[in-house]
């Protein structure tokens, strides 16, 4: 499976799961199971308090930036309304040297733009936002100067310090991406879902450049799943 | 894990969105324990003024707060006290602390971005950019200069009202009454103003354009005074009608204006609404009035102080309960 397949099949089935998690949140009134013993007339349905959660919010354009660069080693630059640049668009001050930061964290609908009042933006991503996201994640973890998504920030193929062998390498990899992303290491589940795609893609590696590995191009294809993933952009 | 983003007491009582699904309950839901955050498992006494109206509802309801592993609100408060993940390093120096302990790491040890957050936050809601027709960059960096200070505790949000509705920025981002009108009621009473009540803004009438002030350019060199305004009531309310009754006062000056806004209870409700809101995601819903009126008596009792009603929110059990479901 190449890694482009893969990585949308990730996306896809990450959104899928936030999709049936919103659906099953779409349901704000539940029938008692025996209709019988709901005493209330005229169809009225109960809404009982069953369990409790903490507040869940979108992450907006800025901290998907700020914390992708983090993660990955990769500068997109940065926001700085200090020092407005009327060339480019308006308020951007610090671009990085494409001059993407600005436009990227715009479009994400969350960017401090300082046009749109904040209860305004949306909390849930849309397709332009999820398309954006592809590529805000290609250009962070195919950058072959950002190794922050391996341990130790380095070149996964040979460091002995996190394996001496790709098996042990790649749980590894695995674990580092799911800590630094998610703050928490993989499942029984996810581990062996991120090992499949590991080995599924080192099979078939896509070229990534020169000099890189099979193993370093499957653990940035990871990278990029990770970044496109629900658990990921909410907190 | 699976995250499930699901209703809770919490979103029943505070107002946040949320679901509920049959058969979730489990025994644990039927419990009557209480949360402590300070002190762990236990009696729900922490002193803050949240979980003082919160954990007594929940128990009311048979149910308890859950909090957070160590990992879910140390990225929980990096993202929104610093605006990133934690590092690596982060996540194990906050393993095992006390959520006021993680949250004084962000908001002191990491106070410059905790300003740059509240800088943000600010500009959300004052919505200050030199995109507008007007807006200056000096103007702007002025006015963001001065948001750092209330998030570096230095200067309140009732003494940041006085000094923002006489900011150029504010003069040139809503320069006609109407806009001043329905600006200060959005930013400082918590709520639209109705359509009579735009014309609160009449009592900025008295500022004037600075001569030349439509040129950008004078003699080729920037205009120092473009768009300045000064304060001439003799001028600008003899064109313009400067007084109106708004709130069951009358007022005819921006200070009076200002007397208006920070009497009303209205004032203290709306740095609440909006700060609740940025960190819980919802408002607080009318169903728990109570917490509304002791967080707005929070922020009387400690001085408008902005960093000291951002760390009762991020303390409280109700913002460091786990989204993990069990």
């Amino acid at each position: 499976m190449s890694m482009k397949t893969t990585v949308r099949t990730m996306k896809i089935l990450s959104l899928v799961t936030l999709a049936a998690q919103l659906a099953a949140c779409s349901v704000d009134t539940i029938a008692p199971q025996d209709p019988r013993d709901d005493p209330r007339p005229n169809g009225q349905k109960q809404i009982p308090i069953l369990y409790d959660t903490a507040p869940v919010k979108r992450m907006d354009g800025n901290q998907i930036l700020d914390s992708i660069a983090q993660i990955t080693g990769h500068a997109f630059g940065s926001y700085d309304l200090t020092q407005p640049d009327p060339e480019l668009l308006r308020a951007s001050a610090k671009p990085n040297i494409d001059k993407t930061y600005h436009s990227a964290c715009f479009l994400m609908q969350g960017c401090r733009e300082h046009r749109v009042p904040a209860q305004d933006y949306p909390q849930t991503y849309g397709v332009p936002e999820v398309v954006l996201l592809d590529n805000l994640g290609r250009a962070a973890c195919l950058d072959l100067q950002a190794l922050g998504m391996f341990p130790g920030r380095a070149d996964p193929d040979g460091n002995t310090q996190i394996g001496t062998t790709d098996a042990e390498r790649i749980d590894a990899i695995i674990k580092h991406q799911y800590k630094a992303f998610l703050g928490a290491i993989p499942d029984a589940e996810e581990l062996a879902a991120s090992r499949a795609y590991f080995m599924a893609h080192m099979a078939g590696p896509e070229t990534t450049g020169a000099g890189v590995s099979a193993l370093e191009s499957a653990g940035r294809g990871h990278c990029r799943a990770m970044i496109s993933n629900a658990k990921f952009l909410y907190y | 894990m699976k995250m499930r983003l699901a209703t809770s007491a919490l979103a029943l009582l505070l107002g946040a969105t949320g679901c509920v699904q049959d058969g979730d309950l489990g025994a644990e839901g039927l419990g009557t324990a209480t949360y402590d955050l300070e002190l762990g498992q236990g009696t729900g006494e922490t002193g803050n003024v949240i979980d003082a109206v919160i954990v007594p509802m929940l128990n009311a309801n048979k149910l308890m707060v859950r909090p957070a592993p160590s990992a879910e609100l140390t990225r929980r408060m990096a993202l929104d006290l610093a605006g990133r993940m934690p590092t690596l390093d982060e996540y194990t120096m906050m393993e095992g602390k006390k959520a006021s302990e993680v949250a004084d790491y962000f908001m002191v040890t990491r106070k410059d971005e905790f300003v740059k957050m509240g800088q943000r936050f600010f500009s959300d809601i004052f919505l200050y950019n030199n995109s507008s027709q007007f807006s200056q960059v000096k103007h702007i960096v002025e006015f963001n200069d001065t948001a750092a200070m209330v998030w570096n505790g230095t200067m309140s949000w009732k003494a940041f009202s006085s000094y923002a509705v006489k900011s150029p920025m504010w003069l040139n981002r809503y320069p006609s009454a109407d806009n001043r009108g329905e600006q200060a009621f959005a930013y400082f009473l918590g709520r639209d103003a109705f359509g009579f009540e735009r014309s609160f803004g009449v009592m900025w009438n008295g500022y004037v354009m600075a001569p030349n002030g439509d040129k950008e350019q004078v003699g080729g060199q920037p205009n120092p005074r473009y768009h300045e305004y000064d304060l001439d009531p003799a001028v600008g309310c003899a064109n313009n009608a400067c007084t109106v009754a708004i709130l069951g006062q009358e007022g005819s000056s921006v200070d009076d204006a200002l007397r208006i806004i920070q009497g009303s209870e209205l004032f203290d409700e709306g740095l609440v609404q909006q700060v609740w809101k940025r960190y819980m995601g919802g408002p607080i819903a009318i169903e728990a009035p109570e917490l509304r009126i002791k967080l707005m008596q929070f922020v009387r009792a400690n001085d408008y102080s902005v960093p000291k009603l951002v760390r009762e929110i991020v303390t409280s059990s109700a913002y460091a309960a786990t989204y993990e479901v069990r």
